[in-house]
């Protein structure tokens, strides 16, 4: 029995609009089917035998799931999630209905919207420059044009900028939160000020996309602020 | 449905992942999303140095000397340029006084005065060719984030 690619869990039993898809793994359209076990259905297709992941997989996996979550609440699975055959994965719809149901009675509604935050690194380290630790540093520096004093200096001014950075995060997550049903910060790490996963109602989701754009023009060029979405409630999920 | 019309309604500075732009729904992808634990995770070579490498920063020598660089280029005793930035940090500091950034924070508040200079051209590169997001154009000695398996498109 084939193994099956699992998209999402849905509560409706025929979820439209799946048969002109392209599957994960390759077939132009018609793969995509639904296992349904009671009131939690999966939307599956046929498990490629050697899944890489290349980008049209990613993009197959993320429209299939568009178009779910156009249809009403949408459970997405992550990309790469294969039950080993239909038995299985029916199995575990029934041990998880009740999970399931809870969860997209939850998320009914809602959409997931995406805020990255990119400050300019030259205004970073301009603003850096101002704190009394980078001064006296940039000072210790100009006295002493040593290799080492240098790479001292950047260290302060590294600091600084992560500071700041990080401060900026805060003061936007401050500032969104409270638009959000519910907030889930990603991974920060690199260049990002800020990089969270906002659930909001979709009756709110124009309130939200303008309190992004006000920021946006208020912070404008001095930070990069990008809204992705509305998407399938990926971060929402749980695990 | 109300589901479409919010979907049309999408304002522009918003960028729909439909548009092709993989990249901002990346980690999404690949991070998030539920996981059912009996199932096999397909183990995905390519994708998972791809995440891996996307958060890597570098704290080398090289990045402090880039940073020591381009703090030395700022003239501390002309412009404003970084007001912007430093309004929006300082105004968290009004908010919360009470918070363990006050100090930090009124530093930089009571410096904003002195001015200073937004650099330009930190890097060799001409920086004067339009206010690209930091993330396009990271400098040398950081890694760049790579586009999901592009090069392997076939």
């Amino acid at each position: 029995m084939p193994a099956l690619y699992v998209y999402g869990i849905v509560d409706v039993g025929e979820p439209a609009g799946l048969a002109d898809l392209p599957a994960v793994g390759g077939a132009p359209a018609g793969d995509i089917r639904t296992v349904s076990a009671g009131p939690v259905t999966a939307v599956v297709s046929p498990a490629p035998a050697d899944l890489r992941g290349k980008r049209r997989d990613l993009l197959a996996h993320q429209r299939v799931l568009d178009a779910l979550a156009e249809q009403g609440a949408v459970l997405p699975m992550r990309f790469g999630v294969v039950a080993p055959d239909e038995p299985t994965l029916l199995a575990s719809l029934r041990t998880e209905t009740d999970r399931y149901r809870a969860l997209l009675h939850e998320l009914a509604g809602q959409v997931e919207l995406n805020v990255k935050a990119v400050p300019d690194e030259q205004q970073l380290i301009a603003s850096a420059a101002n704190e009394p630790a980078v001064r006296t540093a940039i000072a210790a520096a100009r006295r002493d044009g040593s290799q080492q004093r240098q790479v001292q200096l950047g260290q302060v001014v590294a600091e600084a900028v992560g500071r700041r950075r990080q401060l900026c995060g805060t003061q936007l997550l401050n500032e969104l939160r409270p638009l959000a049903s519910r907030t889930s910060t990603l991974g920060a790490g690199d260049q990002y000020a800020l990089n969270a996963a906002f659930l909001v109602p979709r009756s709110a989701l124009a309130e939200f996309t303008e309190a992004v754009q006000r920021l946006r023009d208020q912070l404008s060029p001095a930070v990069d602020l990008v809204l992705t979405g509305p998407l399938p409630p990926y971060s929402f999920v749980g695990n | 449905m109300t589901a479409m019309t919010a979907m049309t309604q999408q304002p522009s500075l918003s960028r729909s992942p439909r548009s092709g732009s993989l990249y901002d729904v990346l980690e999404l992808i690949l991070d998030k999303g539920l996981v059912i634990d009996v199932y096999v995770r397909v183990s995905l070579v390519g994708i998972e140095l791809l995440t891996i490498d996307a958060r890597i920063v570098v704290a080398s020598v090289d990045t402090y000397l880039h940073f020591a660089e381009a703090v030395n280029r700022l003239d501390l005793t002309q412009n404003k340029d970084s007001k912007t930035l430093d309004e929006f940090i300082g105004g968290l500091s009004e908010q919360g006084a009470r918070g363990k950034t006050r100090g930090a924070v009124s530093g930089v508040t009571g410096a904003i005065s002195d001015g200073v200079q937004r650099l330009r051209g930190h890097n060799d590169d001409d920086e004067d060719n339009g206010r690209q997001p930091a993330r396009r154009r990271p400098p040398a000695d950081r890694p760049r984030r790579r586009r999901p398996a592009e090069d392997d498109e076939g």
